[in-house]
């Protein structure tokens, strides 16, 4: 799936979609071809990105000098303790950071360009509506086992009966629709699923199921996989899960075993060290001997870690502005969009809230910006939704590109509190004494919920109360702890407003997260967004509005492609547009750290920053290499 | 013997009901572990969608029911008679050996700080009821009052400004360096006291005023005693008296408070460890309570209450034993 | 105030109260008022603690009663971080937040909350206690073995952890009342058993017999001849816990483990220390030392109120040659004596 951050790119990858628009073949034909491993250059994407010239640069020469790095050790930072890790992908608990080095994944994607590039899984070939997916050649464990198609197959075959989200695409149960073809490849049946989504749900995943271990402490997954296919009953796949789930891959005896260029050495309680592994396909992009990553259970810590020089980088922290001034020279500070940004969620059942003109009234009423400013901590990382439908990547342009000419007719919003108060009269409330009324003359109050674990989420929430108080709403903010919002609140709709991303994180196809806001389980029982919302027809915001379904567009989306796609995307966004299942207020751009004293990293700017998390790529691509004395 | 009997049966009593009420309220605790896990996953920008996120979390949430509370009561109190605490859901531990981790930590801190604050306390405390009316008395008494208007955190986040971060004397968290093995020899000792500075430092900045005060009080009662003008007039030395008389009769009130206050300290530590991310129990708690790990929470709560029941009840039986002229347990149980 | 020896005290009120059975109603009351009110306040006074005292805690009940109504709301609108005045403008006095908000508004807006947390916690406090602890000591036997056991448990049990959980489990939202409720969930339990000590002292004394003789009922006895002998004492513990309540609120507020729906001061001490790093960045630090300041100030001003309190109204202080600890009262009693304040505010 294309990704863009400038408006130069971002048109070079508009124009290849409307090329793609010509039919499915074409998707195909493209991603096939660029599914040629870390060694394809792409024939159409511009002269300054990608990995090939990277190699030809600095850096290549770099690493052939002579010398050892000034500093041999790249630090970064992890959440849980490196004492207590697992690295047991399905059992979330504590499966810390170092796994980014310690697995690769399926394959690379350059925001800008938009292109997939093969990695754990080197080649990849569309035929029809199955794809069959190959593990790249002298992958091995670090047992010095190579990596197989059994391997690939565990991964994804687990990840879907845990929940993954592709088991929605397939075409028959998971056993049948995933079958190995030969030892190193895999083909998977989908339904008639659009590449795009297809590949955006691939593309993330990693290799971190053996199917066997030999020589490890621990068995391998295959065991699961095999349990999963005797299972009849969904109590006998609920045991599996549970036992899958609740497994761990270390103990003070056994080590986890990675696939990825390097290896777990040890962990205490400070931190996890992990050592060059040397049999990786790219360990020559590597010219320093050891990763570590430092335990720092809170942003505070990170921050002051990177102010100090003790971590080397972060792939994405959100660090405010009182605190960047403090970092010295030699760290830079680059943007990443990461399509993820927080929406006031109205709880549809909600007397007032239920009402489609009482949403648009607090839209109105609101001022997207000053969220988005306060959100963000004084940084700018956090963009105000200028025109509320479902896309992400504004700052790119892509509102503008999906909507084109129509994009004037979509409602903006814009901070009106006249507007509003007009909604709310018509929606049949009065004001008196600075207060909306209902007819029965009570006031309205609500509370809005969030979690106070999600501080950024908590600045932009007591911007909202207070513009929403203004405006003469008895506005409420109940700040909660996470297992209590998340836990209670959110999940049985105990909340009148709540917080939550309008996005579905990390993707840029539309799709996403307009099927998040109109469709998901989240959406249709938390939110309680019922099956049809009443909106105007499409482009007459002032025309009675009709009952509207969005379930089969959402369908025919997932499976269409180009003008088509485009007509679906506009009209799900004027849907969402007009009707509000969630309010967009704000869209992150991550904060990605790199240090320049002991490293050569590319420049902040640079395209080679745009990639989901580069601290994990940069190196990989021999763009993130250690100074040499 | 009756008066120990009858205590120690309490004792057990309390420990018991408080294991009982505890269990019953964490059950009432709204969202479970996965739950806890939704939050978490989400604060760490995982790389998988929101949607895909909560779909894994349902999958999880919907397995394994639980069985009715009472076989899980049952089941619980079982396990504890036999020493076993149940295992952590987030860690792959027993929570005795999650607990045994922590427990020493907090008693390092706890312990040194109450004794640091307990001896210049009473040291500060005899020597101004000695200088009673001096400008000393007065501007220490002044200065007692002040401290003891300020919480120990304000001290303790004060000190992680300015001695921490400003000045970069001291660490403003964690247990010992990472460079050092933990285990008898100076660089660790020499590293744990280093960490443990600033917590204990807090404490007794604002905790010492607070004992001095109270041995200020008891002295000058106790010098205003006839006997000690009959142990003047009989010719006893000052020093004698000070430390046989004076001395000894005021320390005996502040003894209970003493014990009394070992047990408390293990309550406070949740605020004071997670001030200083402190590995401790209390941040221990105060952790498995935001994960919903509800079997190191039992265990933590339970440790700090035994500790509690503990200090009181030695409190209770040494009282007698050391302050002759309090009445025996026996009459106490008047009531 | 190690345990007071009623002895003294007792004799002085016996005759008072005594005489008082032959005065009307409404001059009893006006003696009463004059006696436990007036008169203490008239005493207090000439003390300069507290004076200090009571002027800190009358600007903080200013600030919480009629502050609201002066400073406007904080809005997320100004500049961020503005510095505090010299260094800033006078528009925002102790500067902003990293939201915009003026901190001084944030500060008055916060302090109603502190004020309703303090309260209900140290009224639930000693209303509790005083219930529990002289109806025990006046009773005696099975009702009193059953309070006094039901006090040892809650004293065991440790508060902190205990609030943190039933912050967590019970639907409080965040209601300050309940919350203060919530703090002093154990505290009672300590004033209740020296508060049943000394109901069992004057039990015995003549004029409760006396009332006792003539079939007085029992609330009428606890509460005309019992409870306001204890008042002074009592009236203490409620601004020791007052001070716990402010210590503790702020405490777990700071930490982020208590719900909330309005600003108060330890939620201005997280969000400075949470969202802008303040103990490690001096742009940000007076958007926690402001409200760090007026804890230690409100606690101060509670402080000097419980120390005079105690020097003027503690005949053992004013005796100062009285004996102390009586066997009677027990150990678990010391709880109540003047370092608790300090082991209070740790547990």
């Amino acid at each position: 799936m294309p990704d863009g951050n400038t408006d130069a790119t971002e048109m070079n990858w508009m124009t290849r979609r409307r090329l793609l628009g010509a039919g499915g073949a074409a998707a195909v034909g493209m991603l096939a071809g660029c599914g040629g491993g870390d060694t394809t250059t792409q024939e159409d994407s511009g002269p300054t990105e990608t990995e090939g010239e990277g190699a030809d640069t600095g850096d290549e020469t770099e690493t052939t000098e002579q010398g050892d790095p000034i500093d041999p050790t790249l630090s970064f930072a992890q959440w849980p303790n490196p004492n207590s890790s697992n690295y047991n992908p399905y059992n979330t608990k504590n499966f810390p950071k170092p796994r980014r080095f310690m697995f690769d994944r399926f394959m690379y994607f350059n925001l800008t360009s938009g292109e997939y590039e093969g990695y754990a899984i080197s080649d990849w070939e569309w035929d029809g509506n199955s794809i069959s997916l190959t593990v790249r050649d002298g992958l091995t464990w670090q047992t010095g086992q190579s990596v197989t198609a059994d391997d690939l197959l565990a991964q994804l075959e687990l990840d879907m009966y845990t929940g993954g989200t592709l088991k929605n695409y397939l075409n028959g149960d998971i056993q049948e629709s995933v079958q190995k073809i030969d030892d190193t490849t895999v083909e998977l049946q989908l339904s008639d699923v659009n590449t795009s989504i297809a590949m955006g749900l691939l593309q993330p995943k990693h290799i971190y199921t053996p199917y066997t271990l030999d020589g490890a402490s621990y068995e391998g997954f295959g065991r699961f996989v095999e349990r999963y296919h005797d299972a009849t009953t969904e109590d006998e796949r609920s045991a599996v899960t549970n036992e899958l789930t609740s497994k761990w891959t270390i103990t003070p005896d056994d080590e986890p075993i990675g696939a990825g260029p390097f290896q777990f050495e040890d962990a205490d309680s400070q931190r996890t060290l992990l050592t060059k592994y040397e049999d990786h396909p790219d360990a020559d992009q590597f010219n320093f001997p050891e990763v570590e990553y430092r335990y720092s259970p809170s942003n505070q810590k990170r921050w002051q870690m990177l102010q100090n020089g003790v971590t080397d980088g972060y792939d994405t922290l959100f660090m405010p502005e009182n605190q960047l001034q403090k970092l010295p020279d030699n760290v830079e500070v680059g943007t990443i969009p990461r399509h993820y940004g927080m929406g006031l969620i109205p709880n549809w059942e909600n007397k007032h809230l239920g009402k489609r003109k009482v949403r648009q009234a607090f839209a109105y009423a609101i001022n997207r910006q000053l969220v988005a400013r306060n959100s963000g901590g004084g940084t700018g990382t956090k963009v105000g939704v200028n025109v509320p439908s479902g896309i992400t990547s504004q700052l790119a342009g892509d509102v503008k590109e999906w909507l084109g000419d129509d994009y004037s007719t979509f409602e903006k919003y814009s901070h009106d509190l006249e507007k509003a108060a007009q909604l709310m009269e018509e929606a049949g409330y009065s004001k008196s004494d600075g207060t909306w009324r209902d007819s029965d003359g009570n006031k309205i109050s609500m509370d809005l919920k969030v979690t106070s674990s999600f501080s950024d989420w908590v600045s932009a929430d007591q911007t909202i109360v207070a513009q929403l108080q203004n405006f003469g709403i008895d506005a409420n903010l109940l700040t909660e702890s996470s297992s209590t919002y998340w836990g209670k609140s959110y999940v049985n709709s105990d909340f009148d407003m709540a917080s939550q991303s309008w996005t579905d994180y990390g993707r840029r196809y539309p799709f996403f997260h307009q099927s998040w806001m109109l469709n998901s389980n989240d959406a249709t029982s938390y939110w309680n967004v019922p099956e049809t919302v009443m909106v105007p027809p499409y482009g007459q915001p002032d025309a009675e509005p009709q009952e509207v379904n969005p379930l089969p567009k959402l369908q025919k989306l997932s499976s269409a492609s180009g003008d088509q796609a485009q007509q679906l995307v506009k009209e799900l966004a004027w849907t969402i547009n007009q009707s509000l299942p969630a309010i967009p207020m704000m869209e992150k751009q991550a904060q990605t750290f790199l240090t320049t004293d002991d490293w050569n990293v590319p420049a902040k700017d640079s395209d080679k920053l745009q990639t989901y998390w580069p601290n994990e790529w940069l190196p990989r691509r021999g763009d993130w290499t250690a100074k040499l004395e | 013997m009756n008066y120990v009997l009858k205590r120690t049966g309490r004792a057990v009593f309390t420990v018991w009901a408080v294991i009982t009420l505890t269990f019953g309220l964490i059950r009432l605790l709204p969202g479970g572990p996965m739950q806890a896990l939704r939050g978490y996953l989400m604060q760490q920008n995982p790389s998988i969608t929101t949607s895909e996120l909560q779909a894994r979390i349902e999958a999880l949430t919907a397995i394994s029911p639980d069985e009715p509370i009472w076989v899980q009561y049952g089941n619980y109190l079982w396990g504890l008679l036999h020493g076993d605490l149940g295992q952590s859901v987030w860690l792959n531990k027993p929570v005795s050996t999650v607990l045994a981790e922590r427990a020493p930590w907090t008693l390092f801190i706890m312990t040194t700080g109450l004794f640091l604050m307990f001896v210049i306390g009473i040291g500060l405390g005899a020597f101004m009821a000695y200088r009673e009316g001096s400008n000393f008395d007065v501007a220490t008494t002044g200065i007692g009052i002040l401290l003891q208007s300020v919480p120990f955190y304000v001290v303790g986040l004060v000190l992680i400004a300015f001695v921490g971060y400003q000045w970069e004397l001291l660490p403003t968290g964690g247990h010992y360096a990472s460079s050092v093995t933990p285990g008898l020899n100076l660089p660790f000792v020499f590293s744990s006291i280093k960490h443990a500075t600033l917590p204990v430092g807090s404490l007794v900045l604002t905790g010492f005023g607070g004992w001095a005060l109270n041995m200020r009080g008891n002295s000058i009662r106790i010098l205003g005693e006839d006997y000690l003008r009959v142990a003047r007039l009989r010719g006893l030395s000052e020093g004698r008296i000070a430390l046989r008389y004076v001395g000894r009769n005021a320390l005996l009130p502040m003894y209970t408070l003493l014990l009394i206050s070992i047990g408390y300290m293990f309550g406070g530590s949740v605020i004071l460890e997670e001030i200083f991310a402190y590995p401790g129990l209390g941040r221990k708690l105060i952790q498995s309570i935001g994960r919903r790990d509800f079997p190191v929470m039992m265990g933590a709560f339970l440790l700090i209450t035994i500790a509690v029941v503990i200090g009181v009840f030695i409190a209770d039986l040494t009282y007698g034993l050391i302050d002759p002229r309090a009445s025996g347990g026996a009459e106490r149980e008047s009531y | 105030m190690l345990n007071v020896s009623r002895t003294d005290v007792d004799s002085e009120y016996a005759f008072e109260v005594t005489a008082e059975e032959t005065l009307s109603r409404r001059d009893r009351i006006r003696h009463r008022v004059d006696q436990f009110l007036l008169a203490p306040a008239r005493i207090l006074w000439t003390d300069w603690r507290a004076r200090i005292g009571l002027v800190i805690i009358g600007l903080f009940l200013f600030l919480s009663l009629i502050g609201p109504s002066l400073v406007e709301r904080p809005e997320p609108l100004g500049p961020l971080l503005a510095p505090p005045w010299p260094w800033g403008t006078l528009e925002y006095p102790l500067g902003t937040t990293y939201l915009g908000q003026s901190i001084l508004s944030q500060l008055v807006h916060g302090a109603p909350n502190m004020l309703k947390m303090i309260l209900s916690g140290a009224l639930f406090t000693v209303i509790v206690a005083t219930v529990i602890g002289t109806t025990a000591g006046y009773k005696g036997g099975t009702v009193d073995g059953v309070l006094m056991t039901i006090s040892d448990i809650a004293m065991t049990i440790p508060g902190l952890p205990l609030v943190i959980i039933l912050a967590a489990s019970l639907p409080i939202a965040g209601n300050p009342y309940l919350i203060g409720i919530l703090l002093s969930i154990n505290a009672w339990a300590g004033l209740a058993r020296s508060l049943r000590s000394q109901v069992l002292t004057l039990r015995e004394s003549e004029y409760v017999e006396a009332s006792r003789i003539m079939d007085i009922s029992l609330t009428r006895i606890l509460g005309i001849d019992i409870i306001p002998n204890l008042m002074p004492y009592i009236a203490m513990n409620f601004v020791q816990q007052a001070r716990w309540v402010i210590f503790n609120s702020v405490a777990l507020y700071f930490l982020g483990v208590l719900p909330y729906s309005s600003t108060n001061w330890g939620v201005m001490m997280n969000s400075a220390y949470q969202k802008a790093g303040a103990v490690t960045s001096l742009e940000a630090f007076h958007w926690l030392a402001v409200p760090m300041f007026a804890v230690v100030l409100v606690a101060l001003g509670l402080t000097l109120l419980a120390q005079s309190a105690d020097r003027l109204f503690n005949p053992r202080v004013r005796a100062r040659h009285a004996e102390t600890v009586t066997g009677e009262n027990g150990p678990e009693d010391e709880e109540e004596s003047e370092p608790t304040t300090s082991v209070g505010a740790v547990s």
